[in-house]
């Protein structure tokens, strides 16, 4: 491989971010801290193992959708239709099960293939036809909320609960358990020592899927060629294209994997709420965008980090959860996340200054 | 087959009305006849070409124009607001609720829903043009913050404005019909003319068009580019909060956290009538025709029988084919 295409690897070295790239990590780091400080300082019911597990339950697919958004947003572009989408292919996919009588495992599979599908449709319409990204991901995002209900006559849709058959749909995200003597619990209460959290023997599964697909998407972004024709694209598009790299096929696979992780997000989404409400969802996709912008993804692509975006994730649940506790109701969520997406961009065009000055 | 399609463009009536305005004509008498023929047979028997049904049900889109007329000055300089919608809910929360609890007088209501669409609209543009921020991603963060104040101002609780038959401060319906007369249609129109003379026979309009397709020359040759661009997302928001007395005098009642809809059908009949999403030009005459165009869809879809669903699938559509169109013709003329 090296020796195939020396010109265009030379192109798309990633930036040199150690600096910058590395600090904001930490500091974002240091907010996450501050902010879990702040919150068990002011309320005295937060430091428990059950808020951490509702936290990790409330996280997972928007974890799913920022590492997914991460991919257009470093090309430079972004995905809007994975809120209302993810919504949509969860609900199709109960009503598979529920009306038609498929089996979780292909409901599965669905669900999945139809985010790759419109992530292809994304991909697709922007790299070859050249339309705004935005704009093609918000008309998929209309199209998915309204085909949603539509194919599904408006069904409230409910996955297998955990002890039905296909319920590991279930399992795989969270475990209750009634044995809670063994090493994990004793550890676990060391840190909190709250009783319910102990009685309600709870095993947060899904965090470890949430770490191996960071890891393996990190090397994906850097160590791989999807990965660092990504970066190039958002870097250096015409550069790269002059070097022979068929740019419109790199930039219609990063739609695509944003739309796969739509479909995982979907999955996370089916198998940690209890009943899906059709037409809805639209909206989750501009947490997924502030975690990644907050993370360190640039605006204007060429740079980010699958841990920055975990980090940020870390935060907008963080703080979803935790104000409910010190008095905040859902209205402000949505004050203070808009806040928050503000405030990520302002960061993000104040360190491309910064960057341009030195 | 080409030269007649040579013919056509070089026909000079169709060069007067331009080649893409007769072409849209042809898509709307085709969707006329679509919903003419299906809407009898899948809605029992409603006919959609009934003057007295369509002069009514014209009344419930009024708002669309509204915020359409509002957005072409933003795409003009080639920003885009998705908060228009969520901007309109607000302010016709806020002023519901000063006119309904607080019993302020109505046409103080109306200047706070005009006041609150300009202040959001100034935030936006504060945001695009001095900060430099991406356009659309600021104003999704608006379009969050504008629906957390709209139900925090009201405590979650949704807000029915005055009906004709409580007398008291009703006088407001009366810009959308009276006693059947179309003033709603007679206030887009004059508003149209407003926004039409402002943006291309005054100094600030022209600034706004230019500097949507050349920013850096505008600002060589000494002109505040900054300070017209917000101008451009004010007038968006002040259009949004005049939408929202529209829209109240038409559905009464506005539900907290909703609205984000509409922008996406203000942006599609603005793009549908050729003011370019690059930005740079613009057309205020083909944001009304495109306004009306989408009403005439949504209407159609209801006739059809069809629910609110279809109107979003299709919406999305109109608006995928819209800036498709800009785009590849765009790109011919290059």
């Amino acid at each position: 491989m090296s020796n195939k295409m020396p010109v265009s690897d030379l192109l798309v070295q990633p930036r040199k971010r150690v600096g910058f790239g590395k600090l904001q990590q930490i500091v974002m780091f240091l907010v996450l801290i501050a902010l879990i400080a702040l919150f068990s300082i002011l309320s005295d019911s937060f430091w428990k193992y059950t808020t951490f597990v509702s936290i990790f339950g409330y996280m997972y697919y928007i974890m799913l959708m920022a590492i997914g958004v991460t991919f257009p947003l470093i090309t430079g572009g972004v995905d809007l239709s994975m809120g209302a989408g993810l919504v949509s292919y969860a609900v199709i996919g109960s009503y598979l099960i529920r009306i038609n009588g498929w089996s979780t495992e292909w409901a599965v599979l669905l669900t999945i293939g139809m985010g790759v599908f419109i992530g292809f449709i994304n991909g697709t319409v922007v790299a070859r036809i050249g339309l705004p990204p935005f704009i093609t991901t918000l008309c998929t995002m209309m199209i998915t909320r309204g085909l949603g209900p539509i194919l599904t006559s408006s069904f409230s849709g409910t996955w297998p609960t955990s002890g039905q058959p296909g319920g590991w749909i279930r399992d795989i995200w969270r475990v209750t358990t009634s044995n809670t003597d063994n090493a994990y619990f004793r550890f676990i209460s060391n840190i909190w020592p709250d009783v319910e959290g102990m009685r309600r023997g709870i095993y947060p599964v899904g965090i470890i899927w949430m770490i191996l697909l960071a890891i393996i998407m990190t090397f994906v972004l850097n160590r791989t060629k999807v990965g660092r024709y990504i970066i190039g694209i958002g870097s250096n598009k015409e550069a790269l294209r002059l070097s022979g790299v068929n740019v419109v096929k790199w930039q219609t696979i990063a739609y695509m994997i944003s739309g796969f992780f739509a479909g995982l997000a979907a999955i996370a989404f089916a198998g940690t709420l209890s009943t899906i409400t059709p037409g809805t969802g639209a909206g989750f996709e501009l947490e997924a965008i502030g975690a990644a912008i907050i993370g360190g993804t640039a605006m204007t692509g060429g740079s980010g980090t699958i841990i920055g975006t975990f980090i940020g994730v870390l935060i907008i649940s963080v703080l979803k959860t935790g104000l409910p506790f010190v008095g905040l109701q859902a209205n402000w969520q949505q004050v203070i996340t808009g806040a928050v997406l503000l405030a990520a961009v302002i960061m993000d065009i104040l360190k491309n200054k910064k960057k341009v000055s030195d | 087959m080409k030269s007649l399609l040579d013919r056509i463009k070089n026909n000079p009536v169709v060069r007067f009305v331009g080649f893409s305005r007769v072409v849209l004509l042809a898509v709307v008498l085709l969707l006329i006849g679509i919903f003419s023929l299906l809407s009898p047979l899948l809605n029992k028997g409603v006919v959609f070409l009934d003057i007295n049904r369509l002069m009514s049900a014209l009344n419930y889109y009024y708002f669309i124009g509204f915020l359409a007329l509002g957005v072409t000055f933003v795409i003009a300089t080639g920003g885009i607001d998705f908060s228009i919608g969520s901007v309109m809910f607000c302010s016709a929360l806020i002023s519901g609720y000063c006119l309904t609890r607080y019993g302020l007088p109505l046409w103080l209501c109306i200047l706070i829903s005009m006041a609150v669409g300009a202040a959001f609209g100034a935030a936006g543009g504060f945001l695009a043009a001095y900060i430099r921020l991406p356009s659309f991603i600021t104003s999704m963060a608006l379009m969050l913050i504008a629906k957390g104040t709209g139900s925090i101002f009201t405590m979650t609780q949704s807000v029915s404005w005055p009906k004709l038959s409580d007398g008291k401060d009703a006088w407001f319906r009366y810009f959308i019909s009276y006693n059947g007369f179309p003033t709603g249609l007679v206030i887009l129109i004059v508003f149209a003319v407003l926004a039409g003379i402002l943006l291309f026979k005054t100094r600030p309009g022209r600034y706004i068009v230019c500097l949507g397709s050349n920013r850096e020359a505008v600002r060589l040759s000494g002109v505040d580019v900054r300070k017209w661009e917000m101008l451009a997302f004010i007038m968006s928001g002040l259009f949004a909060g005049i939408a929202a007395i529209f829209y109240v005098g038409a559905y009464t009642t506005v539900q907290p956290g909703m609205g984000d809809i509409f922008n996406n059908e203000a942006i599609a009949a603005c793009v549908m009538g050729g003011t370019s999403m690059a930005g740079g030009s613009a057309s205020i005459f083909g944001t009304i025709i495109g306004a009306f165009v989408i009403a005439m869809v949504q209407e159609g879809i209801l006739s059809m029988g069809f629910n609110i669903n279809y109107q979003y699938v299709l919406t999305g559509l109109i608006l995928f084919t819209a800036v498709a169109a800009d785009t590849i013709s765009r790109r011919r003329r290059n």
